[in-house]
């Protein structure tokens, strides 16, 4: 008898409602990208690029719809919430965030603080936590009506193109862990129009808070990836005795803060492997004491470029670098006076740079004439 | 029965409208016997022979060749079985004689359980040649046989084999006690006994595993299973069957190893694709479309953008009209059988895609889940699992993802508490043995299989 209950219980458990929403697939527009620009009378236009399904498979099959599977609505609203609200009437399904690959914060909504937006994503719950969050230094409509040159569809190509490149992969769930640590700024990576169609990475934009303060190139949020141990390969040319070289770098780094009477100071280690890309052929790369001077170079580079993000971070007191963790790992006791006031403690942090370059290619030389080396090629 | 002409007259008046009823006059008495039930022709002179009083009898009791025959309910017994019956004026008056012969379908492959590698011999629906495809594999005395009569109108018999000193007595005792509270009239098929006589009539899953392979039904006599004949049934059955028997073909045992346990993997992983792939896709494209990578999810969204159908009705509907068409192939003459299920899924399913009243992707799902199935070795444990399906893909139309884990989670519950002759159902994984993993998921080399002495299956109460 009690078994009998027990199952006609758990049937009953079917016709409960609300565990779920059940949505059929072609009942929902699918959201790709979400973009959001400032209405400089207050609020702001939200835009989503839409996937339309049924041009999938007609763009796959060649039919000469290519890179046209999106379409992008736009509504004005106080906040999002009050704009997505609005966008829902205009689109005749209902909108499904969950597989939106990316967020474009226009620059100047991002100036003026975009905590109110991620407040919405992160309390809302139907985008992914792993939301891709970037910044564009135009207008985020206009970049979301970019349409890709080979990608499919604009989110593939915003995706695939910070899975390539070395460039802050910031999410949601990052971002606003960075706005909730003490002393850690949030970066994002910096999106633009390509004019060659399409969308174009061009570095990286740097907040405080969740207000928007500067940007930096591509070099410099390549430094930047070296401090947050994210960077996985560069080119990187620099000038030797009235010649070039090309290398390529990876490698790892090594983050060491301790005090020293009371204060903190942090010993920022990068060992760099290298290997030559292309030079002019006046190098004797064969000469070992030519290939430590090579590397001496490549060393100054780079350490140079950490010096100068460094000196521009500290000149505005933002620790995008991520060196506050590392402080307050040191100095846990410390720290909880030190936490508040951090980004001032931040400007006078002494930083030692390290650098430790190994070249371990040189790849096959070739002879110019007047230039007597050998012409094998040789690893160290 | 006291003479010779009184046993006369109750075979003339048992039989009086047996027109295959035979009566062979012979010197000094008559052999009495059914058409077609005995070994032809007849040799007269043997027949002759045993009309004689024989001079050294063995001890009663003892199975004989000859067996006399006190009562009339004895004399009727011997010729429905099959008997050749001698009648004389001497004692014994009425005697029979095992000379069961006729018409028989010969030994050949069964067509359930062929394979590439192995014996082509299968069971026939003679008991006799069956024990003999047996005996001639297993050369040893140890092997029991136990006879017994089910049915009251067929007295169909039922023979129960084991090796004594490996099987456990228990086990043998059950056994016999199970059968004996077989009460129907007819048992036609081994399957009348299996349901009579296994552990819980209501699971959907077999807990009896049948085979028409003698090497098969050898191999489980060897390692402590007992077995059950039932004559007119190809089919032997074997006691205990747990999971496991169900996933593993003869073949595992006589192929390399490496493939073989490649394949077992397989086949568990796909025992999954054929029980809840429909389930998943319904609730992957209704509740939790997040668990599809962005390019796939815009793919599927594509393809199901014109169908009218919900996923869940899509998915019913398909599946029945792929059990349908299983159905049919197998009723529709062999012939024909092969031209419908070509017509049936290439014609209907590429028009229904068309047409768009089904999505390609759930033509996709639906020939994997069918092709999944046909991994499954046992056809009987495939069944089940096709049944599930429908429960489990009503579950996940209701409840998504949370759906589908209560309907797995129902049916592993169930499984746990499955019982197969007192041995738990998810032997060796539940209850452990670490034994007994060689020869699950993979299948070790003989080398690390064999064991002596042999493990008893553990039953538990």
């Amino acid at each position: 008898m009690r078994r009998l209950v027990a199952a006609l219980l758990a049937l009953a458990l079917l016709f409960v409602g609300g565990c779920g929403s059940r949505l059929e697939l072609n009942e929902q527009a699918i959201v790709g990208l979400i973009g959001v620009d400032l209405v400089p009378r207050g609020g702001l236009t939200l835009s989503v690029r839409l996937v339309v399904p049924k041009l999938v498979h007609l763009s796959s099959a060649g039919s000469g719809a290519a890179g046209k599977i999106g379409t992008v609505f736009s509504s004005t609203g106080e906040n999002f919430a009050d704009a997505a609200a609005k966008l829902q009437r205009r689109v005749s399904r209902r909108l499904l965030w969950m597989h939106a690959g990316a967020l474009v914060l226009s620059e100047a909504y991002a100036r003026q603080g975009v905590r109110p937006t991620l407040d919405y994503l992160a309390r809302h719950g139907e985008t992914s936590l792993d939301l891709l969050i970037i910044t564009t230094p135009g207008q985020a409509e206009a970049l979301l009506r970019r349409d890709p040159v080979i990608e499919v569809g604009l989110t593939d190509a915003v995706k695939r193109l910070a899975k390539l490149e070395s460039m802050p992969k910031v999410t949601l769930k990052s971002f606003l862990w960075a706005l909730e640590k003490e002393g850690e700024e949030p970066v994002t990576a910096s999106f633009m129009i390509d004019p060659q169609g399409g969308v174009l990475f061009n570095g990286s934009a740097v907040y405080r808070d969740d207000r928007l303060v500067r940007w930096l190139n591509p070099d410099e949020t390549h430094a930047l990836l070296w401090f947050w141990g994210q960077l996985k390969e560069e080119v990187i040319t620099v000038p030797i005795g009235g010649t070039r070289i090309s290398v390529t770098i990876h490698g790892g780094r090594s983050i060491r803060a301790r005090l020293r009477a009371g204060r903190p100071e942090v010993r920022f280690k990068m060992s760099v492997i290298a290997a030559v890309l292309e030079e002019d052929g006046l190098l004797e790369l064969d000469n070992v004491g030519v290939l430590d001077k090579v590397e001496e170079t490549v060393a100054q580079y780079l350490t140079r470029r950490a010096e100068r993000l460094m000196a521009l971070l500290k000149r505005e007191g933002l620790d995008s670098l991520r060196l506050a963790s590392y402080v307050e790992r040191a100095d846990p006791r410390g720290w909880v006076k030190r936490g508040a006031s951090w980004p001032k403690e931040f400007t006078q942090l002494p930083v030692q740079v390290e650098v430790n370059v190994s070249i371990k290619r040189t790849g096959r030389m070739i002879r110019r004439p007047g230039h007597p080396h050998p012409p094998q090629g040789g690893s160290r | 029965m006291d003479s010779y002409a009184s046993a006369l007259g109750i075979v003339q008046e048992r039989f009086a409208d047996a027109a295959d009823l035979m009566l062979h006059p012979l010197e000094g008495g008559m052999a009495v016997f059914l058409n077609g039930l005995v070994e032809t022709p007849l040799d007269e002179r043997a027949l002759q022979r045993h009309l004689q009083p024989q001079a050294a009898l063995p001890p009663p009791g003892l199975p004989r060749f000859s067996k006399s025959l006190p009562d009339a309910e004895e004399l009727v017994k011997a010729l429905l079985g099959g008997a050749v019956v001698l009648l004389q004026e001497a004692e014994p008056i009425a005697q029979a004689l095992q000379l069961q012969g006729g018409e028989r379908r010969p030994v050949e492959e069964p067509k359930g359980e062929r394979v590439v590698r192995g014996p082509r011999e299968g069971f026939v629906e003679s008991l006799r040649t069956n024990i003999a495809l047996i005996r001639r594999r297993l050369k040893t005395s140890a092997l029991r046989v136990h006879a017994y009569q089910v049915g009251t109108l067929t007295q169909t018999s039922v023979n129960l084999l084991w090796l004594a000193g490996t099987a456990p007595p228990e086990l043998i005792s059950e056994v016999e006690r199970r059968l004996s509270m077989i009460d129907l009239d007819a048992v036609l098929d081994s399957g009348y006994v299996e349901d009579l006589i296994q552990d819980r009539w209501y699971s959907p899953f077999p807990q009896i595993l049948y085979t028409e392979r003698p090497d098969t039904a050898v191999a489980n006599l060897v390692e402590g299973r007992a077995l059950l004949l039932v004559d007119g049934s190809p089919a032997a059955l074997v006691v205990p069957a747990v999971l496991t028997s169900f996933m593993q073909a003869n073949e595992d045992y006589y192929d390399r190893f490496h493939m073989v346990s490649f394949i077992r993997i397989l086949r568990y992983i796909f025992l999954f694709v054929a029980l809840a792939l429909p389930s998943v896709y319904i609730a992957a494209t209704t509740f939790q479309s997040q668990i599809f990578p962005t390019p796939l999810f815009y793919s599927v969204a594509g393809l199901r953008e014109s169908v009218p159908f919900s996923a869940l009705l899509e998915a019913v509907l398909m599946e029945i009209v792929f059990e349908v068409m299983r159905e049919a192939g197998l009723r529709l003459p062999s012939a024909l059988g092969q031209a419908i299920s070509i017509v049936g899924a290439l014609v209907i399913g590429d028009a229904a895609t068309r047409a768009g009243l089904v999505s390609p992707m759930m033509v996709i799902v639906v020939a994997l889940t069918g092709l999944a199935n046909f991994m499954i070795p046992r056809y009987n444990f495939g069944v089940p699992i096709r049944l599930l399906r429908f429960p489990l893909m009503l579950l996940s139309g209701l409840l998504g993802m949370i759906g589908l884990g209560c309907g797995l989670s129902a049916i592993l519950l169930h499984l746990c508490s499955l019982k197969s002759f007192g041995v738990p159902y998810l032997t060796p994984v539940a209850p452990l043995d670490w034994r007994g993993l060689l020869d699950y998921a993979i299948r070790a080399p003989h080398r690390l299989l064999q064991r002596r002495p042999r493990p008893r299956l553990r039953a538990q109460r």
